[in-house]
């Protein structure tokens, strides 16, 4: 089996991460069935993500913990999960002071002061996980610690392992504004991770704000979301695209899985491209769960369309944007088509006729060049005891529209000089903030010209 | 987590200290009823071994607190307020080594409170603060309160704020000024706080002003209809208000601190204060406001909404400024 870590940097991160292999524990226990292949699908789900305890019975969860201050990482490392799993205190590092929202306090300055302590921490994991394929950073782009530190950690696990595939899992604050500097730190992140990370799989606040809205009954606009709730829909989406999968049917009665490297490597195939976002459908509260009925053809059909428009609620979508095959008559709308550098899909439930989830993805115009690039993954397992669920992770175009916005607003703030001195005080200079901007501009150029032009 | 060090001058400095640590121990006592020694009791006290006198820090599993000590260092060149705190019931918090006193005062002259006491006192003033910091952790900012108008808080406490700049500085130092309200009755009051504000300006990395005007007002709003204003001359009515009034900066010191030191879904540090307020290192001057004001006697509902218009209007403020018009 492929073996994946996580690596838990910062308050979101920590927050996430415990989030995500609670989800994960959660889908190996509810599988657990009599049956050779549910059973399979439970070992291969628990050897991803967990190492077992020195006490039968009990797992480690694959995971390194890192904050600059310790009420997050102290909570984690106190609870014992279910009754059954546990982290791992060697594989924690932490700090009482915090890195104050200063991406170059948690890069430049505990980057150093903390990086032979962290070294010896994701060694002490790395040596109960020979098979590492992948390494999972999860993180915000908005803070101090998990953007800045989270970057130079990126960098450390790359030197210490320049085999396994690094994905960064980010956070992007709320475009209203969280942290008066999530500009400067959100444009440093991105450039930093661009240069030492193999993919960016991006979460927007602001779009798992309004997700998690629709799935607590009664809640308006104006109500407060926690940021529990929000973790949780993250790390569903996440999990659903890491838990074990195959590509047929009979591959997985077989035991032959798609693995992990081999889903990042499909997804980024072009070191210019590397951000991914995660999508799911059906989106529904456990409320209504009873009365709602899924088929194939409508997650198909709903998941494709949110692709389309770069959404990841199942509302507000815009049916006549279609691929130009599927017109009766030529429509200027198609140019807000999304197209993609490379999709990958997994159905998890009962009863999939895959053929057809995949011919819906497989329409040439959804393409960059119109090359299908398409990987699909499917587990009778069930996720969330949802009859049927559908994931789709792509590289698309519309993934760096966000860029736009952001360039621009920390384009005035920097020509203004504000909050500067902040980062020049631990040895960032005005250099490497425009070299930044010169990385993150061509990420963003790169991402609109796959769009076709008008 | 970490810890910071009050550090109180004159007489207004040490009056509002003296609230600062009744309500500190208050919010800790509502917090946790069990008497255990938390990080968060941490930041601003202790914990001494009754016996020993030994200084215990926080365990796991939590020990239990025998004597809490105040992490502050008092200064007043006048002995009347000091003596009065530590004869008061926060007086056991503090040690003699914490307290710096002389008998004349500082004749309401800044220069006298800078340049001849502060030059007389620094080495005592650096050495009470340097065993404070010592028994610390990890240290990470300084509250420095004190009034502009008089002479050992304003002269004497910008002459601390800059030996605190020189020997610590990358210890953040919030400043507390009090400024003087227009029928202040100390006639050189402009000269002090003018002198004064220009050592904030250079040596503050967040200042939090504070108009007596504003606080007084505030007050009167929170107060039931029977109680007097200060206008009534008699002495415990106004020692009464001026109680509420410091009592009020005290609250509003320790909101600021509250989520550094407990847990919950986003956390602020207090660098990340600095951080995000302050875009240029001269622009220091932060003006904070409060909302609801609730007499707890008649609580009303507001909506989130509401609190927050409120927070930003000069009636909520500590410091009456007309935010649209960015005018002090």
């Amino acid at each position: 089996s492929t073996q994946s870590t996580g690596v838990q940097v910062g308050q979101c991160g920590n927050q996430l991460g415990e989030a995500l292999f609670e989800t994960v524990y959660r889908e190996q226990s509810s599988n657990a069935r009599p049956g050779s292949s549910a059973s399979a699908y439970c070992r291969e789900t628990a050897a991803r993500f967990f190492t077992p305890g020195a006490d039968g019975g009990t797992l480690i969860a694959n995971a390194v913990l890192v904050d600059m201050e310790n009420k997050v990482v102290a909570g984690c490392l106190s609870r014992r999960h279910a009754g059954v799993w546990t982290y791992n205190p060697r594989c924690s590092v932490l700090s009482k002071q915090g890195s104050g929202n200063n991406w170059a306090n948690g890069y430049c300055n505990f980057g150093e002061t903390k990086e032979e302590e962290i070294s010896v921490a994701v060694k002490v994991l790395l040596h109960s996980l020979p098979d590492l394929r992948v390494a999972l950073l999860l993180m915000s782009a908005a803070g101090g610690t998990g953007s800045g530190l989270g970057c130079r950690i990126t960098e450390l696990i790359r030197d210490i392992v320049p085999g396994v595939l690094l994905v960064n899992q980010v956070v992007l604050p709320f475009s209203q504004g969280e942290v008066s500097v999530q500009g400067y730190n959100m444009l440093l992140t991105l450039s930093s991770l661009y240069q030492s990370s193999d993919a960016l799989l991006l979460s927007h606040n602001d779009s798992y704000q309004t997700l998690s809205r629709r799935l607590i009954p009664g809640t308006s606009s104006r109500d407060c979301i926690s940021f529990r709730e929000m973790n949780r829909l993250i790390s569903s989406h996440v999990a659903g695209v890491l838990l074990p999968a195959s590509s047929a049917k009979e591959e997985e009665k077989k035991g032959r899985l798609i693995h992990c490297d081999d889903i990042v490597e499909h997804l980024v195939p072009h070191p210019c491209y590397r951000l991914l976002t995660a999508r799911m459908m059906p989106v529904i509260s456990e409320h209504s769960r009873d009365y709602t009925n899924t088929t194939w053809e409508m997650l198909g059909k709903y998941s494709r369309q949110m692709l389309i428009q770069n959404s990841i609620i199942d509302e507000g979508l815009i049916w006549s944007i279609k691929p130009r095959s599927e017109l009766l008559t030529t429509n200027k709308r198609t140019q807000n088509l999304n197209v993609s550098v490379s999709n990958y899909i997994v159905c998890r439930g009962s009863e999939v006729a895959l053929p057809e989830v995949e011919d819906r993805f497989k329409v040439a115009d959804l393409y960059r060049n119109e090359k299908t690039k398409l990987l699909c993954g499917y587990s009778a397992a069930t996720f969330d005891k949802l009859d049927k669920s559908l994931f789709v992770i792509d590289n698309s175009a519309k993934n760096g529209h966000f860029l736009e916005d952001l360039l621009s607003d920390s384009w005035l703030k920097f020509q203004a000089n504000a909050f500067i001195y902040q980062y020049e005080k631990f040895g960032l200079d005005r250099e490497w903030f425009k070299e930044s901007f010169n990385v993150i501009e061509k990420v963003r150029r790169d991402y609109e010209n796959l769009l076709p032009k008008k | 987590m970490t810890q910071s060090i009050i550090v109180q001058v004159g007489q207004c400095g040490n009056q509002i200290g003296s609230q600062f640590w009744v309500n500190a121990l208050k919010e800790h006592a509502n917090f946790d009823d069990k008497g255990i020694f938390t990080e968060s009791i941490a930041s601003f006290f202790r914990n001494v071994d009754a016996k020993n006198k030994k200084n215990l820090s926080v365990t796991t599993p939590a020990s239990k607190i025998h004597r809490l000590r105040a992490r502050a260092v008092l200064i007043d060149m006048e002995e009347g307020v000091l003596n009065s705190l530590i004869k008061s019931d926060v007086g056991e918090l503090f040690t003699s080594t914490q307290l710096i006193q002389d008998v004349s005062g500082a004749g309401n002259n800044w220069a006298t409170g800078y340049h001849f006491y502060g030059k007389q006192f620094s080495e005592k003033i650096l050495d009470s603060i340097r065993k404070e910091a010592e028994l610390c952790d990890c240290l990470q900012s300084f509250f420095v309160l004190h009034s502009m108008g008089g002479g050992t808080g304003s002269g004497m406490g910008t002459r601390t704020l800059s030996l605190l700049a020189d020997h610590y500085p990358e210890i953040f130092r919030f400043v507390v000024p009090v400024y003087p309200s227009v029928d202040d009755d100390v006639i050189t009051s402009p000269y002090n706080a003018t002198l004064a504000m220009g050592q904030i300006s250079e040596h503050g990395n967040c200042v939090l002003p504070v108009e007596n005007q504003a606080l007084a007002a505030i007050c009167e709003r929170l107060s039931t209809p029977k109680v007097d204003t200060i206008r009534h001359t008699v002495t415990e009515t106004k020692e009464k208000a001026f109680n509420r009034m410091n009592s009020f900066v005290a609250k509003v010191i320790m909101d600021i601190t509250a989520s550094a030191r407990f847990d919950g879904a986003i956390n602020v540090d207090i660098n990340e204060i600095s951080m995000n307020l302050v875009p240029f290192p001269r622009a220091n001057y932060l003006v904070p406001g409060v909302a609801p004001l609730q007499s707890p006697k008649m609580p009303q509902q507001r909506h989130l909404d509401a609190i927050f218009s409120d927070v930003f209007s000069p009636t909520h403020q500590l410091c009456r400024v007309d935010l649209r018009k960015g005018v002090f």
